[in-house]
Order: C-alpha cells, then structure tokens, then sequence
C-alpha cells in the first residue's frame, strides 16, 4: 500500500502535515509520539522581528469548532534561528517554514532569509484573520495576492506555497492570481472569520473581539473551495479545514488535494496522526486504494 | 505525559455549582505535584478543559470544578461507569526548594483546589490554610484542609461560615507572628491585584488560570505576560505555568 505523496518535488511519507499555529516549532508532543510520523509540519506563523500577540482570552469554543486570535505570537527570525532551527534540523520530516509579515517588503525578507536555512518549503501566510496589518489584507484580492507573491517569489528560494484565505468573494481568482505570479502550490482555507459572544458579560468572548474559526464546523466550506479551486488551477494543493478522520483525509484528496494538513484535531487527539495514519491505512484496505496519489481529484461529478 | 482513559466512580455537587468528580484508572497513573493539571475530554466538545488535579494515586484521580459553561454542565451530568480521555499531569506545580519549613496556602473560591495536593507533595513542610469563599454554599474541602494543615482559617465575605471578610486579610494578620517562608496563592484576578499591592516581602507562588487549547505548549492560546528583566515576555500558562512568581506576572 502507498500512502507517500510528492508536492512540488518533495517526497512526504504520508499525506499528514501538521498544520500552523497548531504544532509550535515541532518540539511540544514530542512526549507522545515520534514527530517524524508527520509527513511533514508547518511552523508556527515566522515575521522577521518577535511578535507578542494579541491579549488573552485568545481561544473559544463553538459549535463542532474552535475561534482563536492569538495575532501571530512568535519569536522572530533571530530567535527562530538560534533555538528552533538546530532542533528542526535533526527532524526526518518536511519542514514547512509558515511566514507573514505587516508589509510586501517584511515578507521578501523573511522569505530571503529563511530560504537560506536548512528547511524544505516555505509557505506563505497571507491569510491570517487575527491580525491588524498585513495578514489577510495581503490575501483577499487578487491584485494584492499578485503583488505580494510575485514580489515574494523573486526572493524566496524554496518551493513556494501560498496559503489562502476563504474569507474572499473568489476562491479561483485568489488561487489563479497565486499560480500566475510564482506560488509552486496552494493550500486552503486558513480560518474562516468569526467571533463568539458571552450573554452573562454581554462582552465577545475573544479579547480581540473576532478570530479565526477551525475544527469540523468548516470542513464543508473547506472541502468546497479546495475542489474549485482544483478544477482552477495546475500547481499541487494541500487542504485542510476541520479534518479529524481518516474520512476526511479522503474527502479531500478526492476533491483535488495532494496532501492535507491536520490542525485542531491535535487538539482533540494528542496522538493525532498516529491514530489518523492507523484509520488511514485501514479505510484505504477497505475501499482497495492500493495507492493514495490515485484518488486524488478523483471526485465524480454529478 | 500521555493521554489515559479514566472511567467516573463518582460525580457529585459538593457546593453551589461545583462538582467533584473521582476517576479510577486500569493504567498506572504518575506521580504529580500540587499545582498541576490534567486536560479533559468532554463528550461532543472540540476542545479539552484544563481542570487542577485534586488527587492522584496508582489507579485513582478526583478534580473538582464549577460549572461555568456547557463543558463543564456536560461534564457534571456525567454517570458512574462513563469514560473519558485525560492528558496528565500537565504543567509545572508548585515546585519548592527544600530548606522551606512553613509556608501559607492563600486561596479564593476555586482556586482552593490546586493548593491542597501540596499539603502531601511535601509532608515536611508545614502549611497554614486560608480559603475564602462568598457564602457558606460555596465553601469547599474544609475538611480536608483542616486534616492536613497546622493551622486553618476559612473565611466568608458575608460571615455564613467561619470568620467574616477575606482570606488575604486573614492572613495578614497571621504574617507577622509566623515566619512563613512562602505565600502560595489561587484565585481571581482582582484577589491576585490584592495580595501583590499587600507587598508580602516573602516570595509568592501564584497559580494562574486561561483557557487552552492543546494543553502542551504548541498553540500560544494561553498566554501570561511575565516579566522578566525590562523585558515582558508572552509565556504559556500550560508549559512554562501554570504556576509563576507573583512578582513577575503583568495582572
């Protein structure tokens, strides 16, 4: 049986990457399980200079999901390479550098300087809904995605894949203008935007008023937009919104992605992709997939 | 740290809106140390709740929690015989150094609870208890603190159960007479406010509260701003907590 898949060249042993934000810089659920399980992970959301965040609470639960806002928190590229970058070196695993920055040129740079480190990809975070500047302001228009991918492109030296956001009027046209303008892949959806309320305090319950939403209540939209935007463009695609089964793994690899990326269920299961790979090898047994690289778009249209 | 499935022996109110609830466990269970946490399944929720540990043994844990929000009213509706998933223990406890003797346990409402396993984490120190509550409805483990400490001061705001006012003033009045190495405190924010403004001049331990989403460190969901230096750093109430200095926490 086959579950290794190849994204822009890369060879990942399975389909599984842990998605951003929700997998630190690879070291926290050492404690449970090997890490190199993962076909590969995304780091947390890199910017050139450290980031504090928003203030807590940062996290809210809501029906079948999960709102959070933590504003990019992370511990700048100086600090990245000092304490993260040795431990990421020793992983047999893709490491996927996720960047973001307030401006085009904060993300020329940190693209420029990551891809002179010893990882394998980076991917780029224009769709993050939790912070002020820069963020998903970069990744809801197409002209603003061409400008800030293609600018990125000159400099960035790793395989390339933009991360988009379903916060957007068009899925395809954003996917489009990221193919046109150099991204080597695409992965969707980052979080839907949301906010969740406290009737006792009459207050929102995020400090930061609105977050981002994940977890299962977003598969339906997730699954969507990763089929549209599949029947729009050529470059690879990694889904992911709300995958929690092996089910899903396949849901979305039929709708067109060639890898998924698992966030909040590590939440929910702290063995994850141990028991997300076991589910996996099994569901593929019962519906005789020999080779996992073979239903992907395999979707048939009504 | 891993993830075990507990089975409930028994979930029942013990004061106004709060339940205890006591686990039996086929695994072994690992040792822990008063202040740390476990990270709950709740049935038909995404995500887990931080809840401190009470007690811990070979193959028996019990938490006790208030209902605040449809997890925890799930949770307390729960039978004899029900299983549920817990990553445990979590966190960093109250970890003291040796060559201390006597030390004060400072707790408000709930945060009563993560204080008293450190009473048996460390059988050569002695503790002084004081637990502050509202009303009388509300006081819990009474008699567990009392078996366990020197000396015991349970205090109400409105004067239902034990002496009238809060537990912060009660120890106040105790500080000078008692060479009290430490001060470990849990309990809300504007409690917390007090006991820094009150400038102790001994160390003081706080365990602090935030929700959580992963409970190990990898989502910055719960975040505390500490001080360290000129600096304030974001660090994480799960790995790096949930117990802090006082001093050095931005309330």
């Amino acid at each position: 049986m086959k579950t290794s898949v190849n994204v822009c060249g890369i060879e990942f042993k399975n389909p599984l990457i842990a998605a951003s934000g929700t997998f630190g810089f690879g070291r926290e659920y050492q404690d449970f399980y090997d890490v190199n399980i993962w076909g590969g992970f995304c780091t947390k959301g890199l910017t050139y200079e450290k980031r504090l965040g928003n203030p807590t609470p940062r996290i809210a639960e809501t029906p079948m999901g999960s709102l959070n806002s933590v504003g990019l928190q992370n511990p700048g590229f100086e600090d990245f390479v000092k304490y993260e970058l040795p431990y990421l070196k020793t992983l047999d695993t893709v490491v996927i550098v996720n960047i973001a920055g307030n401006m085009v040129e904060d993300y020329c740079r940190l693209a420029e300087a990551v891809s002179d480190c010893d990882i394998d990809m980076v991917e780029l975070n224009i769709s993050c809904p939790n912070v002020k500047e820069g963020g998903m302001a970069f990744g809801t228009r197409p002209e603003s995605i061409k400008n800030v991918v293609g600018s990125v492109r000159k400099y960035c030296k790793k395989p390339l894949i933009v991360k988009l956001s379903p916060n957007v009027e068009d899925i395809t046209q954003n996917a489009k203008a990221a193919e046109d303008y150099g991204a080597d892949a695409i992965s969707l959806i980052n979080t839907v935007s949301g906010m969740a309320v406290d009737i006792y305090t009459r207050q929102p319950i995020l400090a930061n008023t609105i977050g981002g939403l994940s977890g299962p209540a977003i598969k339906p939209i997730a699954l969507k937009m990763v089929w549209q935007v599949y029947n729009t463009v050529k470059i690879p695609i990694i889904g992911m919104g709300g995958i929690s089964s092996a089910q899903d793994i396949l849901e979305f690899m039929l709708c067109g992605a060639r890898a998924v990326q698992v966030g909040t269920y590590n939440f929910m299961d702290p063995y994850a992709p141990v028991t997300l790979l076991d589910g996996l090898t099994k569901l593929m047994a019962d519906c005789k997939i020999q080779d996992v690289n073979t239903i992907v778009g395999d979707l048939k249209a009504r | 740290m891993k993830d075990y499935n507990l089975t409930i022996i028994s979930n029942n109110q013990i004061a106004r809106d709060v339940f205890k609830t006591e686990f039996s466990c086929q695994e072994q269970l690992p040792s822990f140390i008063g202040g740390q946490f476990l990270h709950l399944q709740v049935p038909c929720k995404i995500l887990r709740r931080p809840l401190g540990i009470l007690e811990m043994t070979a193959n028996y844990c019990s938490i006790v929690y208030a209902v605040v929000g449809e997890g925890t009213r799930i949770l307390s509706k729960m039978k004899k015989g029900d299983c549920l998933k817990a990553m445990l223990p979590l966190g960093n406890g109250f970890v003291l150094p040796k060559t201390y003797k006597k030390v004060a346990l400072l707790g408000g409402g709930l945060g009563v609870v993560p204080l008293l396993p450190v009473i048996n984490t460390y059988p050569e120190i002695e503790f002084c208890s004081y637990m502050g509550f509202k009303s009388r409805d509300d006081v819990i483990l009474y008699d567990e603190f009392n078996k366990l400490s020197k000396k015991i001061c349970f205090t109400t705001e409105d004067g239902s159960f034990g002496s009238c006012g809060f537990s912060i003033d009660a120890l106040k009045d105790d500080l000078e007479t008692n060479n009290f190495d430490a001060v470990l405190v849990c309990g809300s924010i504007p409690m917390l406010k007090e006991v820094k403004k009150a400038n102790f001049k001994i160390p003081v331990y706080v365990s602090m509260e935030e929700r959580m989403g992963c409970g190990v460190g990898a989502c910055l969901v719960c975040t505390c701003q500490v001080k360290k230096g000129n600096n304030i750093e974001n660090l994480r109430v799960c790995i790096d907590g949930p117990v802090f200095k006082l001093d050095e926490v931005a309330l």
